[in-house]
Protein backbone atom coordinates (compact mmCIF):
# COMPACT_ATOMS: atom_id res chain seq x y z
CA UNK A 1 0.00 0.00 0.00
CA UNK A 2 1.47 3.33 -1.04
CA UNK A 3 2.30 5.71 1.79
CA UNK A 4 1.85 9.18 0.31
CA UNK A 5 1.56 12.51 2.10
CA UNK A 6 1.40 16.11 0.93
CA UNK A 7 5.18 16.48 1.02
CA UNK A 8 5.55 13.55 -1.34
CA UNK A 9 3.09 15.08 -3.79
CA UNK A 10 4.77 18.48 -3.55
CA UNK A 11 8.31 17.35 -4.37
CA UNK A 12 8.01 14.17 -6.48
CA UNK A 13 6.91 14.45 -10.10
CA UNK A 14 3.32 13.60 -10.98
CA UNK A 15 4.41 10.59 -13.01
CA UNK A 16 5.98 8.79 -10.07
CA UNK A 17 3.26 9.84 -7.63
CA UNK A 18 0.76 8.26 -10.00
CA UNK A 19 2.84 5.10 -10.45
CA UNK A 20 3.22 4.72 -6.70
CA UNK A 21 -0.36 5.57 -5.81
CA UNK A 22 -1.67 3.01 -8.30
CA UNK A 23 0.67 0.24 -7.14
CA UNK A 24 2.54 0.10 -10.45
CA UNK A 25 6.07 0.19 -9.01
CA UNK A 26 6.87 -2.99 -10.94
CA UNK A 27 6.71 -0.91 -14.13
CA UNK A 28 9.71 1.18 -13.12
CA UNK A 29 11.81 -1.28 -11.12
CA UNK A 30 13.95 -4.27 -12.09
CA UNK A 31 14.56 -7.54 -10.31
CA UNK A 32 17.10 -8.94 -12.78
CA UNK A 33 20.03 -9.27 -12.79
CA UNK A 34 19.37 -7.84 -9.31
CA UNK A 35 16.99 -5.40 -7.67
CA UNK A 36 17.51 -1.87 -8.92
CA UNK A 37 15.73 1.06 -10.54
CA UNK A 38 16.71 4.06 -12.60
CA UNK A 39 14.17 6.89 -12.75
CA UNK A 40 14.40 9.96 -14.96
CA UNK A 41 12.77 13.31 -14.12
CA UNK A 42 12.18 12.22 -10.57
CA UNK A 43 11.67 15.48 -8.67
CA UNK A 44 9.33 18.31 -9.48
CA UNK A 45 11.41 20.97 -11.29
CA UNK A 46 11.21 23.50 -8.45
CA UNK A 47 12.55 21.06 -5.89
CA UNK A 48 15.25 19.80 -8.23
CA UNK A 49 16.42 23.38 -8.82
CA UNK A 50 16.67 23.81 -5.07
CA UNK A 51 18.88 20.72 -4.81
CA UNK A 52 21.17 22.07 -7.52
CA UNK A 53 21.68 25.45 -5.87
CA UNK A 54 23.95 23.80 -3.32
CA UNK A 55 27.56 24.80 -4.00
CA UNK A 56 30.24 22.20 -3.57
CA UNK A 57 33.85 22.70 -2.63
CA UNK A 58 35.75 19.80 -4.22
CA UNK A 59 38.04 20.14 -1.22
CA UNK A 60 38.09 16.56 0.12
CA UNK A 61 38.65 13.45 -1.94
CA UNK A 62 39.67 9.80 -1.84
CA UNK A 63 40.86 7.15 -4.26
CA UNK A 64 38.59 4.08 -4.35
CA UNK A 65 40.33 0.75 -3.74
CA UNK A 66 41.78 -0.68 -6.95
CA UNK A 67 40.99 2.46 -8.95
CA UNK A 68 44.38 4.12 -9.20
CA UNK A 69 43.29 6.78 -11.69
CA UNK A 70 40.05 7.80 -10.00
CA UNK A 71 39.49 10.60 -7.51
CA UNK A 72 36.10 10.98 -5.83
CA UNK A 73 35.32 14.27 -4.11
CA UNK A 74 32.84 14.09 -1.27
CA UNK A 75 31.27 16.32 1.34
CA UNK A 76 28.22 16.23 3.56
CA UNK A 77 25.02 17.39 1.87
CA UNK A 78 22.89 19.13 4.47
CA UNK A 79 20.10 20.89 2.59
CA UNK A 80 17.35 20.70 5.17
CA UNK A 81 14.29 20.29 2.90
CA UNK A 82 16.07 17.36 1.27
CA UNK A 83 17.00 15.79 4.61
CA UNK A 84 13.49 16.15 5.97
CA UNK A 85 11.98 14.52 2.93
CA UNK A 86 14.32 11.62 2.21
CA UNK A 87 14.39 10.45 5.82
CA UNK A 88 10.61 10.72 6.21
CA UNK A 89 8.52 7.57 6.23
CA UNK A 90 6.79 8.08 2.84
CA UNK A 91 10.05 8.32 0.93
CA UNK A 92 11.63 5.49 2.91
CA UNK A 93 8.76 3.20 1.93
CA UNK A 94 8.80 4.41 -1.67
CA UNK A 95 12.55 3.96 -2.11
CA UNK A 96 12.49 0.48 -0.59
CA UNK A 97 9.59 -0.52 -2.81
CA UNK A 98 11.83 0.12 -5.82
CA UNK A 99 14.03 -2.79 -4.73
CA UNK A 100 11.22 -5.01 -3.52
CA UNK A 101 11.51 -4.25 0.20
CA UNK A 102 9.50 -2.40 2.85
CA UNK A 103 11.55 0.50 4.17
CA UNK A 104 15.10 1.53 5.03
CA UNK A 105 17.01 2.77 8.00
CA UNK A 106 20.00 5.09 7.95
CA UNK A 107 23.15 3.34 9.16
CA UNK A 108 24.35 5.23 12.22
CA UNK A 109 27.41 6.86 10.64
CA UNK A 110 25.95 7.43 7.17
CA UNK A 111 24.76 10.78 5.88
CA UNK A 112 23.97 12.19 2.44
CA UNK A 113 27.06 13.18 0.51
CA UNK A 114 27.63 15.36 -2.49
CA UNK A 115 29.91 13.31 -4.73
CA UNK A 116 31.84 14.66 -7.69
CA UNK A 117 34.42 13.46 -10.18
CA UNK A 118 36.40 15.42 -12.71
CA UNK A 119 36.65 13.86 -16.15
CA UNK A 120 40.42 13.41 -15.88
CA UNK A 121 40.03 11.04 -12.92
CA UNK A 122 36.64 9.43 -13.39
CA UNK A 123 34.89 6.11 -13.95
CA UNK A 124 34.51 3.00 -11.83
CA UNK A 125 35.23 -0.56 -12.90
CA UNK A 126 32.71 -3.37 -12.48
CA UNK A 127 32.10 -4.00 -8.79
CA UNK A 128 29.32 -5.04 -6.40
CA UNK A 129 29.81 -3.09 -3.13
CA UNK A 130 28.54 -6.25 -1.46
CA UNK A 131 30.88 -5.80 1.51
CA UNK A 132 29.83 -2.22 2.23
CA UNK A 133 28.49 -1.52 5.75
CA UNK A 134 25.04 -0.90 4.21
CA UNK A 135 22.96 -2.85 1.71
CA UNK A 136 21.66 -0.15 -0.59
CA UNK A 137 22.42 3.13 -2.26
CA UNK A 138 20.37 5.88 -3.84
CA UNK A 139 22.07 8.30 -6.18
CA UNK A 140 20.44 11.56 -7.24
CA UNK A 141 22.18 12.80 -10.35
CA UNK A 142 22.75 16.55 -10.78
CA UNK A 143 24.26 16.79 -14.27
CA UNK A 144 22.02 19.31 -15.97
CA UNK A 145 24.12 19.83 -19.08
CA UNK A 146 24.90 16.19 -19.86
CA UNK A 147 24.81 15.30 -23.56
CA UNK A 148 25.58 12.08 -25.41
CA UNK A 149 29.33 11.67 -25.65
CA UNK A 150 30.04 13.13 -22.21
CA UNK A 151 30.38 9.65 -20.70
CA UNK A 152 29.82 8.96 -17.02
CA UNK A 153 26.95 6.55 -17.69
CA UNK A 154 25.81 4.18 -14.96
CA UNK A 155 26.00 0.55 -16.11
CA UNK A 156 24.31 -2.59 -14.81
CA UNK A 157 26.04 -5.92 -15.43
CA UNK A 158 25.15 -9.57 -15.04
CA UNK A 159 27.89 -12.00 -14.07
CA UNK A 160 27.03 -14.89 -16.39
CA UNK A 161 30.03 -17.09 -15.54
CA UNK A 162 33.53 -16.85 -14.15
CA UNK A 163 35.10 -13.70 -15.58
CA UNK A 164 32.23 -13.01 -17.99
CA UNK A 165 29.91 -10.06 -17.58
CA UNK A 166 26.95 -9.13 -19.75
CA UNK A 167 26.18 -5.43 -20.05
CA UNK A 168 22.45 -5.32 -19.32
CA UNK A 169 21.62 -1.62 -19.01
CA UNK A 170 23.42 1.68 -19.49
CA UNK A 171 21.91 4.92 -18.18
CA UNK A 172 22.90 8.51 -18.86
CA UNK A 173 23.57 10.38 -15.59
CA UNK A 174 21.06 13.04 -16.56
CA UNK A 175 20.13 15.79 -14.17
CA UNK A 176 17.11 14.90 -12.03
CA UNK A 177 17.55 11.15 -12.44
CA UNK A 178 17.69 8.68 -9.58
CA UNK A 179 19.39 5.31 -9.40
CA UNK A 180 18.65 2.86 -6.59
CA UNK A 181 20.47 -0.43 -5.97
CA UNK A 182 20.07 -3.28 -3.55
CA UNK A 183 23.63 -4.42 -2.94
CA UNK A 184 24.67 -8.06 -2.78
CA UNK A 185 26.74 -10.71 -4.49
CA UNK A 186 25.01 -10.07 -7.84
CA UNK A 187 24.92 -6.26 -7.85
CA UNK A 188 27.60 -5.74 -10.48
CA UNK A 189 27.70 -2.16 -11.70
CA UNK A 190 30.18 0.34 -13.10
CA UNK A 191 30.49 3.96 -14.18
CA UNK A 192 31.90 4.91 -17.56
CA UNK A 193 34.74 7.38 -17.69
CA UNK A 194 33.72 10.98 -18.39
CA UNK A 195 34.85 12.82 -21.50
CA UNK A 196 35.59 16.52 -21.87
CA UNK A 197 35.81 19.17 -19.19
CA UNK A 198 32.91 18.75 -16.81
CA UNK A 199 32.23 17.64 -13.26
CA UNK A 200 29.95 14.63 -12.69
CA UNK A 201 27.88 15.34 -9.59
CA UNK A 202 25.36 13.47 -7.52
CA UNK A 203 23.95 13.14 -4.04
CA UNK A 204 24.69 9.73 -2.55
CA UNK A 205 22.61 8.13 0.18
CA UNK A 206 23.74 4.91 1.85
CA UNK A 207 20.88 2.95 3.39
CA UNK A 208 19.98 -0.35 4.97
CA UNK A 209 16.93 -1.68 3.16
CA UNK A 210 14.65 -3.88 5.23
CA UNK B 1 38.79 -5.64 -10.20
CA UNK B 2 41.00 -2.65 -10.98
CA UNK B 3 40.85 -0.14 -13.74
CA UNK B 4 39.47 -2.04 -16.69
CA UNK B 5 37.72 -0.07 -19.39
CA UNK B 6 34.34 -1.47 -20.35
CA UNK B 7 32.97 1.73 -21.83
CA UNK B 8 32.96 0.45 -25.41
CA UNK B 9 30.99 -2.69 -24.64
CA UNK B 10 27.46 -2.43 -26.04
CA UNK B 11 24.33 -3.29 -24.08
CA UNK B 12 23.71 -7.01 -24.54
CA UNK B 13 27.35 -7.79 -25.21
CA UNK B 14 29.55 -9.85 -22.93
CA UNK B 15 32.78 -8.58 -21.44
CA UNK B 16 35.35 -11.25 -20.66
CA UNK B 17 37.70 -10.20 -17.92
CA UNK B 18 40.49 -12.57 -18.92
CA UNK B 19 40.47 -11.61 -22.57
CA UNK B 20 40.74 -7.87 -22.27
CA UNK B 21 42.49 -6.71 -19.12
CA UNK B 22 43.14 -3.32 -20.70
CA UNK B 23 44.03 -0.64 -18.17
CA UNK B 24 42.25 2.66 -18.47
CA UNK B 25 44.41 4.79 -20.68
CA UNK B 26 45.18 8.20 -19.24
CA UNK B 27 46.36 10.72 -21.77
CA UNK B 28 47.20 14.32 -20.97
CA UNK B 29 46.05 16.75 -23.63
CA UNK B 30 45.63 20.50 -23.76
CA UNK B 31 42.31 21.67 -25.14
CA UNK B 32 40.23 24.83 -25.15
CA UNK B 33 36.63 24.13 -24.25
CA UNK B 34 33.72 26.53 -24.53
CA UNK B 35 31.00 25.21 -22.28
CA UNK B 36 28.28 26.32 -19.91
CA UNK B 37 28.87 23.29 -17.74
CA UNK B 38 30.41 23.72 -14.31
CA UNK B 39 34.12 23.07 -14.42
CA UNK B 40 36.69 22.69 -11.69
CA UNK B 41 37.87 26.24 -12.34
CA UNK B 42 34.53 27.86 -11.61
CA UNK B 43 34.45 30.02 -8.52
CA UNK B 44 32.11 28.33 -6.06
CA UNK B 45 33.87 24.99 -6.31
CA UNK B 46 37.14 26.39 -5.07
CA UNK B 47 35.61 27.80 -1.91
CA UNK B 48 35.59 25.28 0.92
CA UNK B 49 31.98 24.77 1.80
CA UNK B 50 31.86 21.61 3.81
CA UNK B 51 29.35 21.59 6.62
CA UNK B 52 30.49 19.78 9.68
CA UNK B 53 29.85 16.08 9.42
CA UNK B 54 29.07 15.82 13.13
CA UNK B 55 26.56 18.64 12.88
CA UNK B 56 24.82 16.86 10.03
CA UNK B 57 24.71 13.56 11.91
CA UNK B 58 23.25 15.37 14.91
CA UNK B 59 20.62 16.99 12.72
CA UNK B 60 19.74 13.64 11.17
CA UNK B 61 19.39 12.05 14.59
CA UNK B 62 17.02 14.83 15.59
CA UNK B 63 14.98 14.51 12.41
CA UNK B 64 14.63 10.78 12.88
CA UNK B 65 14.14 11.16 16.63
Amino acid sequence: MALIDNDFIEVVSDYYVDIYYNNRINEISHNAPYNFAFLNDFWRPEFYELLCEYNHSLSISYKPDGEENVIIYHEPYDLEPFLRFVYGQPFKVFLASLVGLSTFIRPKECYPQLRATKSSASGLSIHTDENAPYNGIAIFHLNNCWVKGDGGEFVVWENISEGKYKKCYEYAPLGNSLSVLLLGKKSFHSVNTSNGDWVRKNILMEVDFQ
Amino acid sequence: MGNISTDKIMVGEVFELDDDPTPLKVKVVTVTVVSTKPTPEDGPMNVPNEPEKDALLKKLNELEG
